[in-house]
């Protein structure tokens, strides 16, 4: 029996993670949430392998929080293995990153990101920053086969 | 048949020394021969003469008795002599007394007049015989010219003779002379072939004599020396060109080879510089995030443990992470300008400024800015990095107001050839002129914390404006104001001046 998962969330700054998590927390979103702490580690939860290995595609995630600068497998790479794979190319991704740059930015929607958002720096800015995506892509998006 | 002046110049010497030789001595002998003739002739006829007149005086007593016999007998006496051929003895009336000739003689002839005369060749004498002064009888002789036709082929033989001696002579004296003239020429002619052959300029000619040759052959050395000078010099040139040209060629490898070593530097340079740049961008905010973050968390977690210090010392720290945030986001700004790329295009400033200024007044609603432009020549400059210029001088302008009373700025400009030139003016805090060098540096600040800012918006304005060709220069006096002036190309082509771009 696989619990459902609504958030993926890949991210290794530790502190990043807590304010991410306190942000969801603060609206009720942080119930159903993943986290995968390097980009290896989200692949083998995205594709049911390693200790992974009995989850059930179909319990989700419906949307993925990805970092761009991750270790062993960075965001990018995770980005484009998500989008190239049958199985997990439907799920909206959200690149949530410190980087603006234009190069990383470019090559995120280039490889069919559904959104870049840039990680302010005042807290406030932040906490509004990941309610706002957490509201819209759990209960304003209307993804493929969810009714 | 060749022509004479085809032929070699030893056969044409020559037919020119045996045509003289022929032509000298057979005028020669013919004078001689000729004066030999006349002188034999004159001889023969004065012995002839004697010889008829003994004649006539042995014959005188015949003639007068009429005695053929003894008259016959006389003229047989002729016999010895071989030089006459014929005799005869006529009376005074023509009429033959007696006759004498030699065996095969044509014969005797009827008298003619006195004298001697040539024919048949022969010599004919008629000679009268007289008596007592009285002409009796005539005496005929015929003397046949053997003699004078012997001598002439002795004369023509020995003519021949010497003529063929001499010529023989002559040939040979010429084979000996023909050397001395044949040989420098040939000399002459062969150094000219050596020198075509091998094109060594080197080679001169040897003088055989004083002669027209020889001074031929100075000459043609003299001709060879100045061409040898030209040529050493021709050489000598090509050398100088040839070495200038490596030079220019191995010059233009090395600096090949440095431009591509610099080009290589730079790009591993500016690749260096954008992953410093994506660094700070990423690493540096995530910790500032945490402090901003976990200070808010602690103010809201342990609020009730907090007093009003503890949230003014906690507001410290967090207005201090945004302002450091504020900072990388600058300097990502300025060393992004370096790797941008310029669309130029025409520009009016004064309706980009007032756009600029609508926002500002929004940021500042307290304050009341008053925007002063006068017309502006069109610039042709990108329209992005020029707006930021724009931005951060009007900025200022506000920023650096004095705490009371309307803000004026002012902006001007004017067309000064082929750039435009500009300027920002503002009655604020002004600056001190000697710190003027230091304006345009990164994060350098002529003001302390009573004015917000990183340091870098002149640094920015400096940057573009220079990748515009253009120039920045400030003035101020403190408490008077600043004013900034800077150059943009201007608009060229007519068509394009009125235009005007809003961002």
């Amino acid at each position: 029996m696989n619990p459902e998962v609504e958030i993926l969330i890949v991210e290794d700054n530790a502190r990043d993670l807590e304010l991410t998590m306190r942000a969801l927390a603060k609206h009720n979103l942080g119930n159903k949430v993943v986290v995968a702490r390097d980009g290896q580690e989200a692949m083998d939860f995205l594709f049911c392998r390693g200790r992974h290995e009995e989850r059930d595609t179909s319990s989700g995630p419906h949307v993925i929080f990805l970092d761009m600068k991750l270790p062993k497998i960075d965001g990018i790479e995770v980005l484009r293995q998500v989008k190239a794979d049958e199985r997990t190319r439907l799920i909206p991704v959200v690149m949530v990153t410190s980087s603006a740059q234009e190069r990383d930015m470019a090559e995120s929607y280039r490889l069919g990101v559904n959104s870049y958002v840039v990680k302010p720096i005042d807290f406030d800015a932040f906490v509004r920053t990941i309610a706002d995506l957490g509201f819209y892509w759990l209960a304003v998006n209307r993804p493929v086969g969810r009714s | 048949m060749k022509r004479l002046r085809d032929l070699p110049i030893r056969t044409k010497l020559n037919v020119a020394i045996i045509a003289t030789f022929t032509v000298s001595l057979s005028l020669a002998a013919i004078a001689l021969a000729t004066l030999d003739i006349v002188d034999v002739r004159r001889s023969m006829v004065r012995d002839t003469t004697v010889m008829a007149d003994v004649l006539a005086h042995n014959t005188q007593a015949a003639l007068a008795f009429g005695d053929p016999d003894a008259a016959r007998k006389t003229l047989r006496s002729l016999e010895s002599d071989p030089q006459i051929a014929a005799a005869c003895l006529y009376h005074a009336d023509g009429t033959r007394l007696a006759e004498y000739a030699r065996p095969g003689h044509a014969g005797t002839i009827p008298p003619a007049g006195d004298g001697h005369r040539f024919e048949n060749g022969s010599l004919v004498l008629f000679r009268p015989v007289l008596l007592n002064g009285k002409r009796i009888g005539t005496i005929f002789l015929d003397a046949p010219l053997k003699r004078l036709h012997d001598r002439l082929r002795h004369l023509a033989l020995i003519g021949a003779l010497v003529l063929g001696g001499s010529m023989l002579v002559a040939m040979l004296v010429f084979r000996r002379m023909q050397e001395p003239v044949a040989a420098p020429l040939l000399a002459l002619t062969n150094t000219s072939r050596a020198i075509t052959k091998r094109g060594d300029f080197s080679i001169r000619a040897t003088r055989f004599g004083d002669d027209e040759i020889g001074e031929l052959t100075v000459a043609f050395n003299q001709m060879l020396d100045v061409i040898d000078d030209r040529e050493r010099m021709l050489r000598a040139e090509i050398a100088e060109h040839q070495y200038a040209e490596e030079q220019i060629v191995e010059l233009n490898e090395k600096l090949e080879a440095r431009v591509q070593e610099r080009t290589a530097q730079l790009e591993r340079a500016n690749q260096e510089m954008e992953s410093f740049a994506y660094s700070v961008s990423h690493d540096l905010r995530a910790p500032l995030r945490a402090v901003d973050g976990y200070a808010r968390l602690l103010e809201e977690d342990h609020a009730g443990k907090l007093d009003n210090d503890a949230r003014r010392l906690l507001n410290v720290v967090r207005d201090e992470a945004r302002r450091m945030g504020a900072l990388i986001d600058d300097l990502l700004n300025f060393s992004k300008l370096s790797r941008q790329t310029l669309r130029p295009s025409s520009l009016n400033l004064g309706t980009m400024a007032e756009d600029i200024v609508r926002e500002l007044r929004q940021t500042r609603p307290e304050r009341t800015i008053d925007l002063k432009a006068t017309p502006l020549p069109a610039a042709l400059a990108d329209p992005a990095t020029t707006r930021q210029v724009l931005v951060n001088l009007l900025s200022n302008a506000v920023k650096y107001a004095k705490s009371d009373g309307t803000i004026r700025i002012e902006l001007g400009g004017r067309s000064a050839g082929a750039m435009n030139s500009y300027w920002v003016r503002d009655e604020g805090v002004g600056f001190d002129v000697r710190y003027v060098d230091k304006i345009f540096g990164v994060f350098q600040r002529l003001h302390g914390d009573e004015f917000e800012g990183t340091g870098v918006g002149l640094a920015i304005v400096d940057r573009i404006i220079a990748k515009h060709g253009g120039e920045v220069r400030a003035e101020g006096e403190p408490g008077k104001g600043a004013c900034f002036h800077f150059t943009l190309p201007a608009v060229t082509s007519p068509s394009t001046e009125s235009e005007e771009t809003r961002p």
